[in-house]
């Protein structure tokens, strides 16, 4: 009998707050999360704004309150004891995992896997101030300030979140650290799904990212990639006017599970996976290739999967970063894999609401899709108000489109040209 | 459990870079681990280490990627020559799997702009963080010599990179499987890992003491389907990962779960250690295996099978089969 994986949970921890239920009320409603950085002091910063989680440190009291999971308090000790939840990600990780399960009604899964997307090692400026030597004006990696530092200081493990909730919902299957970039999220969707089709019953999957420290935005902005205007609207996907990305933070968390599985316990799935694909531009670290041609690859190949034409479409969750580049690229792709279709597809792009996610941002746009099963809303693409030529597809505006669709696509791209596709489907 | 054929390596690793010398020197006896000097680590509890002696070759990567990394590249670039001796040729159909153990950033880079931080990390842009380079953040992104490598190699397919403790092992499950699928024709797996970073060894020694020995290392193999004519001929590797959310070494039924999935189908292999003599090599370590063991089974004398594992502190494991093939003229069926 034919493995069919499916979506029995979800869990999301956004700019519009704790909990999947926020991201999809705000989205709903059409409104943005993007605002002031509030968890820094981001004052003489040329990057003042982000989609940022409301929380200013998220310690063990805030994941134990926000997880509610009969196992969180000794994991949430446990990581706060060594410095673990100094990095955002993993207490956003954690709350996300905690919901997900929730909501998809399962107990301990012993043999569950965990496949996280997760981006950088976090590093704090603060520990390297602390042990950084004026006479030698370098950083003196063996001294002793006067402040302990944390165990985990200055190399957080690169896998430590999704360890962490493997420990948290007794999953004792392999974990795998997915680290493409922002094609994370969206390829460890996938790769738990080829693991469910596989036999594999139950995977926890999706991704958890966070840039939101001094030493990341300085990264960023330094790069140039993010908007340069500190205004709530930065980041304007798909718009004549765009001018950069917002960055975001946070997680979304799935349990994506064999359908008979499900079935077998009573489970409702939120969608069926119904296809994936991957390909490498190998063009350049910062921009993809113009014309789309391997990203539209990626797009195919997640619909030969789905054994879906390209007419099944009825919405792209579209990466849609809002940079100069990204954008009408993208649209090339999705004329080459779409065809004529993608003149009629709806098309939007969530970054100016909840920010660039990165290595989390497949993952929180699958979560933000799943609007169009749950609501019967395509979520909308906020700031846009004149959409470039160059992005000639239909671009839903700020407001959510009320559509019946039984077929998604979500596409994410990650620096160095990573582009991954995923075909969600409606279960019924 | 599905197998694929190796049909190109390259590596560096303590012991040498060239695969058929560092093999002689295990079969030896010799032991990498050395007192650390290429960095400063006097005041370090750790200071012996298994070192990489070579510099990599020079390199327009260089801007973007550190050591390890871009011996990784030229390891792979070894990797491709041999494979396309064999007839593989990239492009649309071959994937890239990348496995890199952490992402240390560029922290010498940043050193100039940290003299005047203040201590409550107040006015941070002004006080320095302004000044980084541009490409800071470029340097230490978790794909970066991925997606060189696919810009460098033609690799236009199925990829990913994955990160931690197991990762050496989960790029090669994740390969093996995509061959086996008929998602790639080809696959190129590499692998890489340091230790020997400063605040690393600080970590490590404040955790473990002084019973590790660092080590670091770089890996690449090709791989095709176990039934595709261009292996013909060519040793096997199977690979499975583990994990039982043990915050230390895993628990030995964890270790046996991981070689039970990788033994399925396979009849008794011998076990074989030989990552210890090069040290700890993190996300390394099990492509480094792969490549020994194909080594020491392609020149016969130890069965036609080798398992070897690899165990990462947070309690996971990686675990490959190494096997001569069927179809190869005088190997035991």
């Amino acid at each position: 009998m034919t493995r069919r994986a499916v979506i029995t949970g979800v869990g999301a921890v956004s700019a519009f707050g704790v909990g999947v239920d926020a991201l999809w009320t705000g989205l709903a409603a059409g409104r943005s999360a993007v605002g002031p950085i509030r968890s820094f002091d981001a004052r003489t910063f040329p990057v003042q704004v982000a989609g940022e989680v409301p929380v200013i440190e998220p310690d063990a009291d805030w994941v134990i309150e926000h997880a509610g999971h009969p196992q969180i308090d000794a994991v949430a000790d446990g990581l706060e004891g060594i410095g673990g939840l100094r990095d955002r990600k993993v207490a956003f990780a954690l709350a996300a995992a905690a919901e997900a399960w929730r909501h998809a009604g399962l107990d301990v899964v012993a043999d569950a896997h965990v496949v996280l997307g997760l981006g950088l090692e976090h590093a704090s400026l603060e520990d390297l101030v602390a042990v950084f030597d004026p006479a030698t004006r370098h950083v003196d990696w063996a001294r002793e300030p006067a402040a302990p530092l944390p165990e985990l200081r200055f190399r957080q493990p690169l896998d430590l979140a999704a360890r962490a909730i493997a420990e948290l919902l007794g999953a004792r299957g392999p974990v795998v650290a997915n680290v493409s970039a922002c094609a994370a999220g969206a390829l460890a969707i996938a790769q738990a799904a080829a693991r469910v089709e596989r036999g594999v019953d139950v995977v926890i999957t999706g991704a958890a990212d966070s840039m939101v420290n001094p030493l990341g935005v300085a990264g960023m902005a330094r790069l140039g990639a993010p908007s340069p205007r500190a205004a709530l609207d930065a980041c304007r996907p798909f718009d004549r006017h765009r001018d950069g990305l917002v960055i975001g933070e946070g997680a979304a968390v799935f349990v994506v599970e064999d359908e008979a599985h499900a079935r077998a316990r009573g489970a409702r799935p939120l969608a069926r996976v119904l296809g994936w694909g991957a390909t490498q531009d190998g063009f350049r670290l910062t921009a993809p290739r113009p014309e789309g041609e391997l990203a539209a690859r990626a797009m195919t190949a997640a619909l030969t999967r789905a054994g879906l034409p390209a007419t099944a479409i009825g919405y792209v969750n579209a990466h849609g970063t809002g940079t100069p580049l990204n954008d009408p690229a993208e649209c090339r792709a999705l004329h080459r894999a779409l065809g004529a279709h993608a003149d009629r597809v709806a098309v939007s792009s969530q970054k100016g609401a909840f920010g660039h996610l990165m290595a989390a941002a497949g993952a929180i746009e699958l979560a933000a899709a799943l609007l169009a099963f749950e609501r019967d809303l395509l979520p909308g693409t906020a700031h846009l108000t004149e959409r470039d030529p160059d992005c000639d597809v239909d671009v839903i505006g700020p407001a959510p489109r009320p559509a019946r669709i039984d077929v998604l696509l979500s596409s994410s791209f990650g620096f160095g040209g990573q582009n991954a596709a995923l075909c969600l489907g409606r279960w019924r | 459990m599905s197998a694929a054929a190796i049909v190109g390596v390259g590596w560096r690793t303590p012991l040498g870079r060239d695969v058929a010398g560092a093999v002689d020197r295990l079969l030896a006896g010799d032991v990498a681990a050395a007192p650390l000097t290429r960095i400063p680590a006097a005041s370090y509890q750790l200071r012996r280490a298994a070192v990489v002696a070579d510099e990599p070759a020079r390199s327009k990567h260089a801007r973007f990627l550190r050591r390890m990394a871009l011996h990784a590249i030229d390891a792979a670039g070894e990797a491709l020559t041999a494979a396309a001796a064999a007839g593989v040729v990239t492009g649309p159909r071959v994937g890239l799997y990348a496995a890199v153990g952490g992402l240390r950033a560029h922290w010498d880079d940043i050193m100039a702009a940290l003299a005047r931080q203040r201590d409550d990390g107040a006015d941070a842009w002004a006080r320095g963080l302004g000044t980084i380079h541009p490409f800071w953040m470029l340097r230490h992104l978790s794909n970066n010599a991925h997606a060189l490598l696919a810009a460098d190699s033609g690799a236009r397919g199925d990829g990913a990179t994955f990160g931690g403790a197991s990762a050496g092992a989960q790029a090669l499950a994740a390969a093996i499987r995509a061959l086996a699928a008929g998602a790639v024709d080809a696959a190129i797996v590499v692998a890489y890992d340091s230790l020997l970073e400063p605040e690393t060894l600080v970590e490590l020694g404040a955790r473990e003491g002084d019973d590790v020995v660092p080590g670091e290392a770089a890996a690449a193999l090709v791989l095709v389907a176990a039934d595709d004519p261009r292996g013909a001929g060519r040793v096997r590797v199977r690979a499975a990962t583990g994990a039982d959310g043990e915050r230390g070494r895993p628990a030995d039924r964890t270790v046996a779960a991981a070689v039970d999935r990788v033994t399925v189908g396979v009849a008794a292999a011998t076990p074989l250690d030989v990552v210890g003599a090069m040290g700890e090599l993190g996300a390394a370590a099990s492509p480094v295996q792969a490549i020994a063991l194909a080594e020491l089974l392609g020149r016969g004398g130890h069965g036609p099978r080798a398992l070897a594992t690899a165990t990462g502190a947070p309690g996971l494991v990686g675990a490959i089969v190494v096997e001569l093939p069927g179809d190869r003229p005088g190997a035991p069926p």
